[in-house]
Order: C-alpha cells, then sequence, then structure tokens
C-alpha cells in the first residue's frame, strides 16, 4: 500500500480498525478529536460499532462491558479524560478484561491547556487507579510507529486480558507525516472467557467481574495479575538506542522530545562530542537492560521530558548510581528545542549543571 | 465614507488539514508583502489546535504583515480552539487597506467560521483557493476533492473559483507526488471548469524545473515545520 500523508490521531484510528476493533467508545477532547472523528466517519462504513459516550467515566464502562463480552475494543482521550476513565480501567485489571486505551496527552495539571506535554507518565504506566497493577505502555515517536504500535497493542492486551495503554503527547497526535498503515492478516485470538453466551454449556457461566469478597480470592487474582505484569514485562521491552557505548552524555527521551534529542546528537557529533540517546517505546516494561550497555566512563544521563520529570524516576531506577542523573524539561506546552537540550547537555559535560 | 468595495483585494485559501493550507497562505502572505502589497493575513482556523498561522505570527510581524487571529492572543502560547474570532478580520473586506489573505480550518465545519462573513466578502472580488493533496486520504480522488469543495461551499457560503496543487509527503516529497497532484488538479480543473492558479512544493525538497506543471509554479521555504520535528 503507498505511503498517505495523515495525522499520528488519524493513523491510531485507521490503524485500529485495521487491527478489526470492532467497538469505538469515547468522548472527545482536543488534542485528540480527530481519532474520534475518523472513527465516527469511519467505523460504521466497516459495519463497526462507534458510540459516542456522553462522558468518559461513561465510555470506560462501555468498554467495560464490550471488552468482556469478547469484543475488541479501543478508547480514546487526552490528559483529564484519561484521569476520568480510570475507574473503569482498575476494574478492567480487576476483571481481566482486553482494550486498547489511547492517551494523546496535553497539558496539565487540572484542566490545563491543549498543548502537548508529558505529564501523564505515572497514570499510564503506573496505573492511575486503585490496586496493584502497572498497564503496559508504548510511546510512539512517529504516525508510522503509531499505527505500528494500535496493531501490536490489540495483540497484547488480547494476549493477557489487560487495558493496554499507547501514551502519544499532543504533538505526535497532531502532526502530519507519511504513513503505511499496516494490513493485518493475523486473525485475534479465541477467547474462550468472554461473557458473550457461545462458550460454555446451558448451565455453566463465564463470569465478568471486579469484586472479589473471600481474601484468599483475591489474593488469588492479585497473584494472577502479577503473573501476567512479569510475563508480558519479560517479553515486552522495546527501546531504540544510538550511541550509547561510547556516550560521554546519554539523553532519554521519547515521543517528541526524542526527536529534539536525535537533532542534538547531530549537533554534538558536527562539534566532535559524543552523546548517545535511549528513546523508550515500551513505558512500561521500561527498557532498564538499554542502561547496562552505556559507555562506563560516561559523564552523565540526562532525562529530557516535556513535564517537571517523571520518567526520571524510572531512569534512575535504570541506572543504580553508577552515573549522575540531570534533568532538561519544559512544560506548560512549551515545545523542547534541540538548542536548549544541547546548551544544558553541554554545561553538565562541563561540570556547570 | 466610500467603500472601495471593487479595490478590495481578498485571497481565500481552504483546504483539508494536512493539505498544506498554512504553509502556502504563509509563504503567500511574505511573496505578496515582498511585491509591495501591504499584507494582512488571518488565521480563521477553529479546527487545527497546533500549526497554526499565529505560531509564527513574531516572523510575520518582523516583515510588517499584520497577523489578526483570535481576540484571545495571536500568539502560540496562548492556545484556544475557540471560535473566538477577532471582529479586525471585517478589515479584510470593509476596506482596502490590506491585501488580505484568509487561512481558514481544514474541514468543512471549519469552513463555517468563514460563512458568518460570507455577506461583505461577497461585495468584494474575493478569490477564494482550494489546496488538493492528492497523498490525504480524503482528497485522493477527484470525487473526493469534488464532495469536499460542496462542503467547503456550503458552509462558508462562498464560492471557490481556483486550486492549488500542493501534494507532498512532508519530508518525503518526490516530484512523482507533485505529478500524481498534477493528474488529479487538472482531472477537477476539467470536471468543474475552475482552474489550476497554482502548484506549489518546498524549493529544498524537489527541483520541479524542467516539469510541465498546472498553474503557476509556487515555490516555497518550509516555515510551519521545524527542521527537528
Amino acid at each position: 500500500m503507498a505511503k498517505k500523508l495523515m495525522k499520528g490521531n488519524e493513523a491510531l484510528a485507521a490503524a485500529a480498525i485495521a487491527a478489526g476493533a470492532t467497538h469505538f467508545f469515547g468522548y472527545p477532547i482536543t488534542p485528540q478529536s480527530e481519532l474520534i472523528e475518523y472513527m465516527a466517519r469511519e467505523m460504521p462504513k466497516a459495519g463497526r460499532c462507534f458510540l459516542q459516550a456522553e462522558s468518559e467515566v461513561a465510555a470506560s464502562y462501555m468498554v467495560y462491558g464490550a471488552g468482556g463480552a469478547g469484543a475488541r475494543v479501543i478508547t480514546s482521550t487526552s490528559s483529564p479524560g484519561l484521569a476520568l476513565k480510570q475507574e473503569g480501567l482498575t476494574y478492567m485489571v480487576a476483571a481481566q478484561i482486553p482494550a486498547v486505551v489511547i492517551d494523546v496527552s496535553r497539558g496539565g495539571p487540572g484542566l490545563g491547556n491543549i498543548l502537548p506535554q508529558q505529564s501523564d507518565y505515572f497514570m499510564c504506566t503506573r496505573g492511575g487507579g486503585n490496586g496493584d497493577y502497572f498497564h503496559p505502555c508504548f510511546a510512539p515517536a512517529s504516525v508510522q510507529e503509531c499505527a505500528d504500535l494500535v496493531v501490536e497493542a490489540f495483540d497484547v492486551a488480547d494476549k493477557y486480558r489487560m487495558p493496554v495503554l499507547i501514551l502519544a503527547d499532543g504533538l505526535i497526535g497532531q502532526m502530519m507525516e507519511p504513513v503505511e498503515i499496516p494490513e493485518v492478516t493475523k486473525k485475534p485470538i479465541d477467547k474462550p472467557w468472554a461473557a458473550d453466551g457461545g462458550h460454555v454449556k446451558r448451565g455453566e457461566h463465564n463470569r465478568i467481574n471486579a469484586m472479589v469478597l473471600p481474601a484468599d480470592g483475591l489474593e488469588e487474582l492479585n497473584h494472577v495479575i502479577q503473573a501476567k505484569l512479569a510475563d508480558y514485562a519479560a517479553n515486552y521491552v522495546r527501546y531504540e538506542a544510538i550511541g550509547i557505548e561510547d556516550a560521554d552524555i546519554v539523553l532519554v527521551a521519547y515521543g517528541t522530545p526524542s526527536r529534539a534529542c536525535k537533532n542534538v546528537l547531530k549537533k554534538a557529533q558536527a562539534d566532535g562530542l559524543k552523546f548517545g540517546l535511549i528513546r523508550p517505546i515500551s513505558l512500561y516494561p521500561f527498557p532498564k537492560e538499554a542502561f547496562d550497555k552505556i559507555n562506563p566512563n560516561c559523564k552523565a544521563v540526562i532525562s529530557v521530558e516535556q513535564s517537571c520529570g517523571q520518567m526520571i524516576e524510572d531512569v534512575r531506577l535504570s541506572v543504580l548510581g553508577k552515573f549522575p542523573v540531570k534533568f532538561f524539561g519544559r512544560t506548560g506546552g512549551n515545545p523542547i528545542i534541540p538548542e536548549a537540550v544541547y546548551n544544558y547537555a553541554k554545561e553538565v559535560l562541563g561540570g556547570k549543571a | 465614507m466610500t467603500n472601495k468595495l471593487d479595490n478590495v483585494q481578498l485571497t481565500i485559501i481552504v483546504g483539508h488539514f494536512g493539505s498544506g493550507k498554512t504553509e502556502f497562505s504563509v509563504n503567500y502572505a511574505f511573496k505578496m508583502q515582498e511585491a509591495g502589497h501591504n499584507v494582512a493575513l488571518a488565521d480563521l482556523d477553529i479546527i487545527n489546535p497546533y500549526f497554526r498561522t499565529r505560531e509564527i505570527t513574531d516572523d510575520l510581524e518582523a516583515k510588517g504583515i499584520r497577523v489578526i487571529s483570535s481576540i484571545l492572543g495571536n500568539k502560540a502560547s496562548h492556545p484556544m480552539d475557540l471560535p473566538s474570532l477577532s471582529p479586525e478580520l471585517n478589515l479584510l473586506f470593509q476596506t482596502d487597506q490590506y491585501y488580505g489573505i484568509i487561512d481558514v480550518g481544514g474541514n468543512p465545519e471549519g469552513a463555517r467560521a468563514l460563512g458568518r462573513f460570507s455577506d461583505g466578502i461577497k461585495k468584494t472580488n474575493y478569490n477564494m483557493y482550494m489546496v488538493i493533496n492528492a497523498n490525504r486520504p480524503e482528497t485522493e480522488t477527484v470525487e473526493t476533492v469534488l464532495a469536499f469543495m460542496q462542503g467547503i461551499e456550503e458552509k462558508s457560503k462562498l464560492k471557490i473559483n481556483g486550486f492549488i496543487n500542493n501534494t507532498h509527503l512532508v519530508r518525503e516529497t518526490t516530484p512523482e507526488d507533485i505529478l500524481k497532484g498534477d493528474r488529479l488538479s487538472r482531472q477537477v480543473s476539467e470536471a468543474t471548469s475552475i482552474p489550476v492558479m497554482f502548484t506549489s512544493y518546498i524549493e529544498d525538497m524537489v527541483d520541479m524545473s524542467g516539469y510541465d506543471l498546472a498553474g503557476e509554479a509556487f515555490p516555497m521555504k518550509m516555515l510551519m515545520r521545524p527542521e527537528w520535528l
């Protein structure tokens, strides 16, 4: 298929349809509205269900219901909307319901603004609801990666029966790039657990339930969830590493800031400086193994985020004190400009920051 | 006071988001300013939250181009997706003070914002050009371009009288993309009897010299997208 020009939001939607999404539930919010608009237009044409819910909370329970009945289901929102969906998400974790949840993140806290920001890292990776769980979470840095990761997210969700998050900052959602929407031929796996009336004999029941009253029963469920997360974390580490083996400075960035950092690497190379980059593609599991490959004489690792610093906690846990960990960030929706990162990194290298 | 409406110079740019409408509008504004016009560029986009004319307001104003957008501010640091249009827009069609360029939001709903001003605009000899990008899924065939055009005309209550072929794939654009758009634009032009006014492209990216292109060749600089993005 020839490449087309699409916004990240459109590519996320088109790839979800290509991946066989049967149901979309959502509520519009900038900067992800093109996604829901695309779904409103294209899902009915494909004979699938599009429904605009009355709120984000309602949408998340529609996802719970449809997912529990075995549908390939997706919802999308932006930061404050994801905060509202958290109750539904923790219920889905408990009820072991697969779903793809997209966050095209914007400025916060609160209603914040409509500009791109990466302050949803904790909410997307840790799980913003109650209970013990993390969210499988992918972070695309291009429109093509948006499309590819959505397809993968559906399979991961089905395999582990969990909601899988895609965290794309607002700029990734809004920017235009050439993209090839993948052709998906693989059939979704069977869901014998689904409450669809078709998998059980008369008198038997498949139950979808987020409440377990006996202590031993709930402990057992928690062990099941933890085992699934451990297996997932062992198999889905994704990252891109550039020049870290002999770097004096290693930058760590995901999403849009990683694009600025790639430009920083070019500037450094032109000036004869050795900079490297780790770009996590999976935010949970965080690619800790990449940090083992860093030059032992590296001067510092810098977490570059469009936030006040959230991923830096995972960076510290991965560096484990081997190198100084520094932070460069902008917030409020202000962009991370390569020049600013480069100047800061040079100060760090010179021992001035 | 007399209204010299016949002397009003007004060009309205419409097209799907991603067509390159804002890139064209901004480049066109600089070109008209260089040609000696007193240019005002209005950002009427209530559809796209990012990549908007107002993001390069400082560059435009440094060249003496007046930027008109939201009553809530013209700068990128005051982002709004509210239809809070400035009454200064009326300057573009109620006076002949400016060579006016209006950059309209990326779909028929965006063109609705223009509809509110249609009575005033109709009293002028305005041009409304539609930007075509054959690589956008919504405008890749004659049928979809015509349907999109009809939607824009209905909502704006104004008539398109020219096309701009601005077919591109951002940094992966090749001459073949522009020629694909050239074929589509010519077909649309034939179907509507409306001329192709310009073929626009980023001059640093493709060399289109020696090609027979519909309308006037309009080489542009990439102004709306930073080098690193």
